[in-house]
């Protein structure tokens, strides 16, 4: 089902238990989930950097506490600029004082993210390329 | 038997890379946070993002989901593939349409495929859509404002998730 975009969930959410309770004696089947999505796409597009690919991704582990489970983070196409030149991570490690991987660690630790189980992101533990090809 | 927020909601933000392959960075945000909070922040992190990828951004997906904790037993014979087809007009002269997997063979039509929207159950499901009870729209943010036409059709299902 849709609905306008700037629809709050809470309405969306109440009018889906309302829907459930109609198709529920029309149809053989459980319901096992509801899933509320919002979408914005791009607009225009942007192209792409030429020889980018989504395979190297830079992956990003931040701490949620002492006992609590980490969050990763990965970022297709990661771009060479942000990886280290020093002995011996070149080339591999990401380069935490580089000023755009800074904001993106800012962005990430000071918005209210969490990690799946909705423990709150403290701080980055380690970042590195990895290869998915 | 109810359904329950996961602890986390969840933005994936989409990328394309220079080949057109597709990948996505999925961040979690707590359950309670307002979608209007989560745009903002899917904004900031995007643009963060967009100075450290090679990839185009192409946009953004939030979502929430619940989960039935004690789930029913479906009726035995039960297909998802089995679904009730149910296309409305729009105010703005289109169509829209949405299914209802493993559609009861009580409300077709005898030796038919056709849905009888005379049956009951089909008359309200219909009489909300329509009648404002439920606020649904196209795809174009356009209201539902009549039935067209309501059918049984045999379509694709998924393999069963361990989710």
């Amino acid at each position: 089902m849709k609905y306008a975009v700037d629809t709050p969930y809470a309405f969306m959410d109440a009018e889906a238990s309302a829907f459930a309770s109609l198709i529920a004696p029309l149809t053989g089947c459980a319901l096992i989930r509801q899933r509320i999505l919002y979408k914005a796409v791009a607009d225009p597009r942007d192209v792409p950097d030429m020889g980018s690919t989504i395979l190297s991704q830079g992956v990003f582990f931040f701490t949620t506490g002492d006992d609590t489970p980490m969050e990763l983070i990965a970022v297709p196409g990661i771009l060479e600029e942000v990886l280290s030149d020093v002995e011996p991570v070149a080339g591999y490690a990401i380069d935490t004082d580089n000023a755009d991987i800074i904001a993106f660690i800012d962005a990430v630790t000071s918005n209210g993210l969490t990690n799946p189980f909705g423990d709150a992101i403290a701080s980055l533990d380690a970042a590195y390329l990895q290869s998915r090809a | 038997m109810a359904l329950v927020n996961q602890p986390a909601g969840e933005l994936l933000i989409h990328y394309r890379d220079e080949t057109g392959s597709t990948g996505s960075t999925k961040f979690h945000f707590p359950f309670a946070t307002l979608a209007s909070v989560v745009f903002t922040q899917a904004d900031l992190l995007s643009a963060a993002l967009n100075a450290v990828t090679g990839c185009a951004i192409d946009g953004y997906t939030i979502s929430y989901t619940k989960s039935e904790d004690t789930p029913e037993t479906p009726d035995d014979g039960a297909r998802v593939e089995n679904k009730g087809r149910f296309v409305y007009r729009t105010a703005n002269a289109r169509t829209s349409l949405f299914s209802i997997p493993g559609i009861i063979e009580d409300v077709l039509l005898p030796n038919s495929n056709t849905i009888d929207q005379a049956d009951l159950l089909i008359a309200a499901l219909n009489t909300a859509v329509v009648g404002g009870a439920l606020n649904f729209c196209s795809a174009d943010g356009s209201d539902l404002t009549a039935i067209l036409e309501a059918y049984q059709v045999m379509a694709g299902g998924k393999k069963p998730s361990n989710r």
